[in-house]
């Protein structure tokens, strides 16, 4: 009970702060410019929007897949490196985490460009003779998407691998399994809990990212985000943009809740 | 193998921790079909042992045989042993028949053979009936034999148990001690066994070895080392014991103005007799020989009791275990008696 | 379109103070980007006006110092009004969000001539009252009902020059990737772009109006393989060329001429066949200081000296056409209203983007994402 009073003013705040926009946005998204689904007609029946939203979902399952597996390598190393190895991956993950995402993506820009640090030292060793294209397309995005996110993966993985019962691990080896044995059949299913909750925190997040596909992408790779900005303060439609941002919302909603139950189906 | 060939021998292994040495000296053989327990308390060495005997734990110094061959630097995948941790260690994504069968499929058996293997194990453990429940589905006791009988599917020549019942409560511990002697006996697999319950030791093994700061105290059979222990931690740490400062001349020794005549001259370096307190004789009132004490208490325990004394020669505190039916309502606190005791009970110290 | 060039004014005169180190050019521009998202004028830039004082909505940054300097001082020595120039740029969203709130806290905007139209056929502005403001001081054909021109830019070919001998001189070698090899970057908003792409493929610049779509989009996708990359704001172009990730590019001649200046012509602009178009500025229905102030205001600004000061400032061409002839001599090449620069050049029909903007971008975005 009284915990629940502490609580109180929390969700007081959440209440205030995020389900009323919420609903707000909700019932903008039938009401404007006048009462019924057009807009989701509207926004359903769109070629642009599902061009979109097809390249936003190939867009983010890359980024969840890649994310999740190089931040699997690098949890790994985290966990059991040396401790200098322990303390430059500790460093690798935090430091750009401090930086901002414009910080970043403008980091990768000048690394990647035609006339940038990359394109510049392969040239000059003889390697290329023109530059390659890294950025300004989907690989750009991709790139820069996976580097802000894999430390949102590295720490749900890390708390499932230190959950693993060494002694779990002791027992396969000692019935003679190879480590490659323990590592796919006992250990990664193990973590299994933290690989679902990393890929869902990277899908879920990435499915929001403006900056990063904007300004690596070269303009192409046109994200829902972006459409939703656009059709916020671009060519303004808000009951548009407001249908486009409930069907994501719900969409993730359905997903998450269809997730869930399965993982429970199979916990049992 | 020859059955003269030890299961396991240990030749002088030490293990350090940079400046800390958690083990000296250790040299024991383990003989095929043994059930050997390591008991001590804890930090004494027999979990490093253990883990060194797995292979989970590098040896600093001396070397290891197994079955006559050095596996000193053996990685734990190439020893072929079983192994039992406390918090059974179960594969929790697996279902029994799944974790049984693991160590199978490492082996590369045949379907068929790891089929019939694992309905066999899973009979043996008294777990019919369980084959497709996980882990999480299971009790304490349950997840105990899934290990006991993952442990022993592959029928390896040594098992491994690292404190295994140390989570259970009193009675299924019991159930699981039994259950264990049977199927040691049954499978005839070298047992080594790490426990701190003293009770548990001297009930399972073939031999007890005590661990005590990092060193092999005694390695003898349960009756030997409680009833002759090497010295006097052996002594003080299995059951209860009264020591006393005693003076000694050959065979004669006297404890105040009590006088024992033991089975055999002691060496020089004596300067205590203990003895057990169920050893401890109550002389008759009239009696004058013995040790004169008061009673400070009286414990009653069922078919026996507990007198707990004070010597009136220099106030030690001192046991002694009676039949209950044997007390006089005479002995009650504040009453002086004598008590004493043979020679060959007496543990010289 | 037109409110991101507003919008990269701001970042024009930093640049220019700064030594151009490229983080630093990264970092405005993203500074550009991230200006479009402070939404809805709930931003910090919100100011609290007084009584007296107007506040005029721009695109933040140091075009409130260069408008202040240009305009709103004198405005204020004269009236005793107190302009204040907030910037969280009022994007056509962030406009209609004010004024449907029934009470707007901003007087005036710096926004397009088609939103304006569009937002004061809806209500949300005041119609421009000729009678305070100076039909003659305008361009002919650049003054609407709801919103009167104020300065002038035009979408132009840069190209770097060291891979050319022959300069580009229409939107045709612009599309010929033969005749000029290298990538090309275009405007990710779609304005101007169609204009371009239909002239390329042989639509006199006089038919250009209503645009077909179908047409210009068909020319784009067919030529999407040489484009390196859409921009979508005025630094993101310049260091598109700058990084040598394009060697042509369609970009706003105030980016242009930076370029221009910068790498003393190693990239270059032409206004052969650039599209020319006119921003504007629009007053709120139910202004806080009323209408009176906010006419006077505008009127002010339509002073040549004050224009030719924004010129020199931001780059941006007169919307007088009497001060063309005050620009200095040696600077008269970089202004878009020039009559030389001028006659090269083709407006953007207004009433054609007020009409068609929304769903030909929509198409546009569809095209170039594909």
């Amino acid at each position: 009970m009284s915990r629940l009073f502490t609580l109180a003013p929390l969700m007081l705040f959440l209440g205030l702060a995020y389900l009323i926009p919420l609903a707000g946005i909700m019932l903008q998204s039938v009401t404007t410019p006048e009462f019924g689904m057009q807009n989701y007609s509207q926004a359903l029946g769109d070629p642009l929007v599902w061009s979109v939203i097809r390249r936003t979902l190939r867009i983010c399952l890359s980024v969840t897949a890649i994310a999740v597996v190089l931040a699997y390598a690098l949890t790994l190393l985290w966990l059991n490196g040396s401790r200098g190895m322990r303390v430059f991956v500790e460093l690798a993950i935090m430091i750009p985490f401090w930086l901002s995402v414009l910080s970043r993506t403008f980091g990768w820009l000048s690394l990647l460009s035609n006339r940038g640090l990359i394109n510049t030292w392969l040239q000059s060793i003889g390697v290329i003779s023109e530059p390659l294209t890294l950025i300004r397309n989907e690989f750009g995005v991709i790139l820069g998407m996976v580097h802000f996110l894999i430390p949102f993966a590295v720490f749900p993985l890390a708390s499932a691998m230190r959950d693993v019962d060494t002694r779990v691990v002791l027992a396969a080896r000692g019935m003679g399994a190879s480590r490659l044995r323990i590592f796919w059949q006992i250990f990664v299913p193990m973590t299994k809990s933290g690989i679902i909750g990393a890929a869902l925190l990277v899908f879920v997040f990435s499915l929001g990212f403006y900056i990063v596909p904007t300004l690596l992408g070269g303009g192409r790779s046109v994200m829902v985000a972006e459409l939703i900005y656009l059709r916020i303060f671009q060519i303004p439609n808000w009951g548009l943009a407001a249908a486009l941002s409930a069907l994501i919302m719900l969409s993730i909603g359905a997903f998450l809740v269809a997730l869930i139950k399965r993982t429970e189906g199979t916990m049992k | 193998m020859a059955s003269s060939t030890a299961a396991i021998e240990a030749l002088q292994i030490g293990k350090d921790y940079g400046t800390f040495t958690a083990l000296s000296d250790v040299s024991m053989k383990i003989m095929p079909g043994e059930f050997v327990t390591l008991l001590g308390p804890s930090g004494s060495g027999k979990t490093t042992f253990l883990m060194m005997l797995a292979g989970f734990e590098d040896i600093t110094r001396g070397k290891l045989l197994i079955e006559g061959a050095d596996c000193t630097k053996t990685d734990a995948e190439d020893r072929g042993f079983g192994m039992m941790f406390q918090g059974y260690a179960l594969f929790p994504h697996m279902t029994v028949a799944e974790n049984i069968a693991f160590p199978l499929k490492v082996q590369k058996r045949p379907k068929s053979e790891i089929k019939t293997r694992v309905a066999d194990m899973i009979d043996l453990v008294g777990l019919t009936g369980h084959a497709h429940k996980r882990p999480t589905g299971l009790s304490g006791g349950q997840q105990q034999r899934v290990a006991l009988a993952r442990a022993l599917a592959y029928e390896p020549p040594v098992l491994l148990l690292d404190e295994p019942f140390s989570a259970l409560d009193k009675n299924l511990r019991g159930q699981m001690q039994d259950e264990l002697r049977r199927i040691h006996a049954k499978m005839g697999t070298t047992f080594v066994f790490v426990t701190h319950d003293q009770d548990e030791a001297l009930a399972l093994s073939s031999r007890v070895a005590i661990f005590a700061k990092g060193r092999l105290q005694q390695m003898a059979s349960p009756t030997d080392v409680y009833e002759r222990p090497s010295n006097r931690f052996v002594a003080e740490f299995l059951g209860d014991i009264n020591i006393l400062p005693a003076s000694f001349d050959g065979v004669n020794s006297r404890v105040g103005d009590f006088a024992i005549t033991l089975p055999q001259a002691p060496s020089s370096q004596a300067t205590h007799i203990g003895v057990r307190p169920e050893n401890l004789v109550l002389y008759p009132a009239a009696e004058t020989d013995g040790l004169e004490c008061t009673i400070s208490d009286r414990v009653y325990m069922g078919a026996q009791s507990r007198l707990q004394l004070t010597s009136a020669l220099d106030d030690t505190p001192l046991m002694i275990d009676v039949k209950t039916s044997e007390l006089t309502s005479h002995a009650e606190p504040g009453q002086k008696i004598r008590v004493g005791w043979a020679g060959k009970d007496s543990l010289i110290f | 379109m037109n409110k991101h060039f507003q919008q990269d004014q701001v970042l024009l005169l930093k640049e220019k103070l700064e030594s151009g180190a490229l983080s630093r050019r990264g970092f405005m521009q993203g500074l550009a980007l991230l200006g479009g998202t402070s939404a809805l004028g709930l931003s910090a830039g919100s100011l609290h006006a007084a009584d007296k004082d107007m506040v005029f909505v721009n695109w933040g940054g140091d075009a409130i110092e260069a408008m202040a300097a240009a305009f709103g001082d004198g405005f204020s020595e004269k009236t005793g009004v107190k302009v204040l120039y907030d910037g969280s740029g009022p994007l056509e969203g962030s406009i209609k969000a004010q004024a449907e709130s029934g009470s707007p806290t901003w007087d005036l905007v710096d926004c397009d001539p088609f939103s304006g139209q569009a937002l004061g056929k809806q209500g949300f502005m005041r119609p421009i009252d000729w009678n305070i403001v100076d039909e003659s001081k305008i361009r002919d054909g650049f003054k609407w009902e709801y919103a009167a021109s104020s300065y002038f830019y035009s979408y132009v070919i840069a190209y770097d020059a060291t891979k050319y001998d022959t300069p580009p001189a229409s939107m045709a070698d612009f599309f010929d990737a033969e005749k000029f090899p290298g990538k090309r970057a275009m405007y990710k908003w779609g304005a101007g772009m169609w204009e371009a792409a239909l002239m390329a493929d042989g639509v006199a610049p006089e038919d250009l109006y209503p645009l077909d779509l179908e047409r210009a989009h068909a020319k784009i996708a067919g030529f999407k393989d040489n484009i390196g990359a859409f921009w979508g704001g005025g630094a993101e172009s310049q260091s598109l060329l700058l990084n040598g990730d394009v060697s042509m590019a369609l970009i706003w001649n105030t980016r242009a001429s930076l370029l221009h200046k910068d790498t003393d012509g190693e990239i270059a602009m032409t206004w052969a066949q650039g599209i020319v178009a006119p921003g504007s500025t629009g007053v709120l229905m139910n202004n806080p200081v009323g209408e009176k102030a906010a006419m006077e205001y505008i009127a002010h600004s339509q002073d040549p000296e004050s224009q030719v000061k924004l010129f020199e400032l931001l780059g941006n061409g007169p919307a007088n056409p009497a001060a063309d002839a005050l620009v200095p001599e040696e600077s008269k090449f970089f202004n878009p209203t020039d009559p030389a620069n001028f006659a090269q050049q083709t407006p953007l029909d207004m009433a054609w983007y007020e009409e068609n903007y929304g769903s030909a971008l929509d198409a546009y975005l569809g095209v170039i994402s594909a």
